[in-house]
């Protein structure tokens, strides 16, 4: 009996070895972004101070735009991305066709093939369309990466329900709409939110689309960080990076209340 | 009746065409016309508008390019070997935690290493920068125990010519992934198979040896190839992280594409092209192992 218990135990501080080595990161830019003047040796800063904050949420205007910017640009990529995401996660979950393989590669192959490369040739045909330097533009550019990953949340969700209860509803008259609004949707909901919040997250995160397409015109949160990647001052770097993470995990935290509410509710 | 009946299985029949269309469209548009736009400039001369291969040739001719993609092939293979590592060392540690203390301690802990997926790379070049750097954080905890004395005996790990900054970033953020993909085949193994082993004389190591990593390899050659051929036309850190010469492939072709100077524009779309057709291949191979080991 002591000896599993002390086995227990190694594995469970193996673990937290691991995970903190994982987190340093994140605990270094909480710490950088309160850090005052830190030379060299010392491995502890000697002075704390709220410059760099504010610096970025007094000094610096830009901020407020490029956060509104960021969350605008993630939720027009949401609303693009579940309109023509359900119809095509439905069909290659639950329905056989001819091609579908086929089909299937061409809108999963954005995940591997990063969209740089497609990116110089979609630059050329935005200009010829005049989309670039627009948030229409940025938009339509972030569906590349973003709707792979919805497709395949919703289409999950999709694969664990059957026509039964829609045939059901058929029988009783029910429309399409209606049978889509008190049938599937709730269903799918599960699917609906992971897509959501992927497609926010991988949004959020990009840089070189939005620098290229954006033209410099459309200012968002890692478009800010740049001067302070490397060199720069390190501290308002930090509060930027932080930034993210809460615009990131708050509007996560809100998809998630969301589906927690729903499910209360019914 | 008959003529309902025809109309009712084409509809049928036609009915998921419709459905993917949209996303098709989006796909074929957006990611297929940049994709084919560039391909059709690589091999078109910028000034006579003429079909032309001396842009591939100019490249294959280019030690620049060929020490690029040695560069690109260095660091992608060092970060899905170095992924793969942690993930099998997560893996295990997970294993262990799981059959002694149950699920809800070891989803905890998965959860926790969750957190460098929330991040975006160019916050992943910057934090990687603010430990490893000569002035960061990791040199003055060597300076601190002893192991340096001067700030120049830490090696320079950051904007390097081997690449060590982008592989330790590539590694934050990719490891997070493999746990993602990788937990839920955990999840699979039951709990009385670990016990019919016990009795039979197994650890809980030879277990994992034997029984779990079997389970796990199909998954994880799957990642560690999406991680290879993701890192390899990835652009974000090296472009953060990297050197002047030499550039990743994907810096190169950025660099040219923006120097200015718009008769070099084809060559970095011949590169990107060549990014392309290698990431496919792994794609394909990656799908055909996955495949293979699924019918076994």
């Amino acid at each position: 009996m002591m000896k599993r218990n002390e086995g227990i135990s190694w594995a469970t501080i193996y673990i937290k070895c691991i995970v903190f080595l994982f987190l340093l990161p994140v605990g270094m830019m909480l710490y950088r972004s309160f850090s005052g003047v830190w030379p060299w040796p010392s491995l502890v800063s000697n002075t704390w101070t709220l410059k760099h904050w504010i610096h970025v949420f007094y000094k610096n205007q830009s901020t407020y735009s490029a956060i509104w910017t960021s969350v605008q640009i993630g939720v027009c990529a949401i609303i693009i991305n579940l309109i023509i995401g359900i119809p095509a996660a439905d069909a290659l979950a639950r329905r056989s066709f001819k091609g579908k393989i086929l089909i299937e590669a061409l809108l999963f192959a954005p995940i591997i093939v990063p969209p740089l490369i497609v990116l110089t040739g979609l630059h050329i045909t935005f200009i010829r369309w005049n989309f670039t330097e627009h948030i229409l533009g940025v938009v339509l550019a972030h569906l590349i990466p973003t709707l792979p990953y919805m497709i395949r949340a919703l289409k999950v969700s999709y694969e664990q329900i059957g026509f039964d209860m829609e045939n059901q509803a058929k029988v009783l008259g029910a429309t399409t709409m209606y049978r889509f609004r008190y049938i599937v949707f709730p269903q799918i909901l599960p699917g609906i939110i992971a897509g959501s919040g992927l497609t926010l997250l991988i949004s959020l995160s990009q840089y070189i689309i939005t620098v290229l397409i954006g033209g410099g015109q459309i200012v968002t949160i890692p478009l800010l960080m740049v001067p302070f990647v490397s060199g720069g001052d390190q501290g308002i770097g930090a509060v930027y990076a932080l930034i993210f993470a809460t615009v990131a995990i708050g509007l996560l935290f809100m998809l998630d209340m969301v589906l927690k509410r729903y499910y209360t509710k019914v | 009746m008959n003529w309902r009946m025809d109309g009712m299985i084409r509809w049928q029949k036609t009915k998921p065409y419709l459905m993917v269309l949209p996303s098709v469209v989006v796909v074929l548009a957006l990611f297929m016309g940049g994709f084919l736009q560039g391909i059709k400039r690589s091999f078109t001369h910028a000034q006579t508008n003429t079909l032309t291969g001396m842009y591939y040739r100019k490249l294959l001719g280019d030690s620049e390019f060929w020490e690029s993609l040695w560069l690109t092939f260095r660091i992608s293979g060092l970060t899905s070997l170095m992924s793969g590592l942690f993930a099998i060392l997560i893996m295990c540690g997970l294993f262990f935690m799981l059959s002694s203390r149950g699920e809800e301690k070891a989803i905890k802990y998965r959860r926790l290493l969750h957190i460098p997926m929330l991040f975006p790379y160019i916050v992943a070049a910057y934090v990687i920068g603010l430990l490893f750097q000569q002035s960061g954080f990791i040199s003055r905890l060597f300076y601190s125990v002893g192991l340096i004395d001067t700030i120049q005996a830490f090696p320079v790990l950051i904007n390097d010519r081997f690449g060590w900054g982008i592989v330790m970033a590539y590694v934050w953020k990719t490891v997070p992934f493999m746990v993602l993909m990788m937990f839920p085949v955990l999840l699979r193994v039951q709990n009385g198979w670990y016990q019919a082993a016990q009795t039979l004389g197994a650890s809980r190591l030879r277990f994992f040896i034997h029984v779990v990593i079997p389970m796990l390899e199909r998954t994880w050659l799957l990642s560690v190839f999406i991680i290879f051929a993701f890192t390899f036309s990835a652009f974000e850190i090296p472009y953060f992280l990297g050197v002047t010469y030499p550039k990743t492939l994907s810096v190169l072709a950025h660099h040219i594409y923006t120097n200015g100077d718009l008769s070099d524009r084809p060559l970095a779309m011949a590169i990107n092209a060549i990014l392309t057709s290698i990431t496919l291949c792994l794609g394909y191979i990656s799908y055909r192992a996955y495949n293979k080991r699924s019918i076994k």
